[in-house]
């Protein structure tokens, strides 16, 4: 699919700026606006599932974003945060990545909130900034101990 | 003075270097350009600037199209299959336990596809 379709121009008036129309099958909604903005509520709840859901079934989970280390030792620092997974690391799964950070631009782009809480780490590399022991802290406490 | 400068800001700001830090140079170090020299100063760039140079570069990238793509997403059915699913594992069923998941159980992996 090429991309550039994903980059409308921003619509005048009260038209919701989407870059792709969402079509919520079986259900009554009207306008274009509310199952985009609620699509992308829905995949970072597939991306960042709650510990119930986790412990209850781990092999049905997208799995590209882990609990991190903090998350997992209930540390004070980073405990709600998420890391991308270092063990998907095949081919679809690069491709996925990709695919969130494509989600990311259009999120951008059309101003709608996609809510994962990666550590400040990842967007402070994704704008080409340095990494700090505090960064470092905020993933794991254990390793700067 | 602030409102002086700013209107001769106001101009230079699409070629003024944005990024706090620059990678592979070192944190004292300066670029020697007048778009790094700029960046020093761009705290006393006043927000409406800023945010007038995001959507001037949202509009430059931008693209005019009628139809645009769309997602079919059957949220009810794969509820449907996602509760099917843990009716059978509560009761052992051994034919769907561990079942892995697959690409048309996530709205992610349907978009990406």
């Amino acid at each position: 699919m090429d991309l550039s379709l994903l980059r409308p121009s921003k619509p005048s008036g009260t038209v919701p700026h989407v870059a792709f129309v969402t079509v919520l099958r079986g259900e009554h909604v009207q306008g274009d606006g509310g199952p985009y903005r609620q699509l992308f509520q829905d995949i970072s709840a597939e991306l960042q599932p709650d510990k119930v859901k986790r412990e209850a079934s781990a092999e049905k989970l997208l799995g590209l974003l882990v609990p991190s280390p903090n998350q997992i030792d209930n540390e004070q620092i980073g405990k709600d945060r998420f890391v991308l997974n270092s063990r998907r690391n095949s081919a679809k799964d690069i491709g996925h990545y990709y695919f969130l950070g494509i989600l990311m631009g259009i999120c951008i782009r059309t101003g709608v909130c996609l809510p994962i809480d990666l550590p400040r780490s990842v967007w402070k590399k994704l704008v080409g900034q340095n990494i700090t022991m505090e960064d470092i802290l905020e993933v794991e406490v254990r390793f700067v101990k | 003075m602030l409102k002086t400068f700013n209107q001769y800001y106001k101009p230079a700001v699409p070629y003024i270097n944005q990024a706090d830090s620059f990678i592979e140079i070192p944190e004292n170090a300066l670029p020697m350009s007048i778009a790094a020299y700029l960046n020093c100063v761009k705290d006393l760039g006043l927000t409406p600037i800023k945010a007038d140079l995001r959507y001037l570069i949202l509009d430059k990238t931008s693209f005019k199209i009628d139809n645009p793509p769309k997602l079919y997403v059957e949220r009810i059915k794969m509820a449907e299959v996602k509760d099917e699913n843990e009716e059978v594992d509560e009761f052992g069923s051994k034919t769907k336990e561990g079942k892995q998941a697959e690409s048309s159980d996530f709205i992610f992996t349907l978009a990406a596809e």
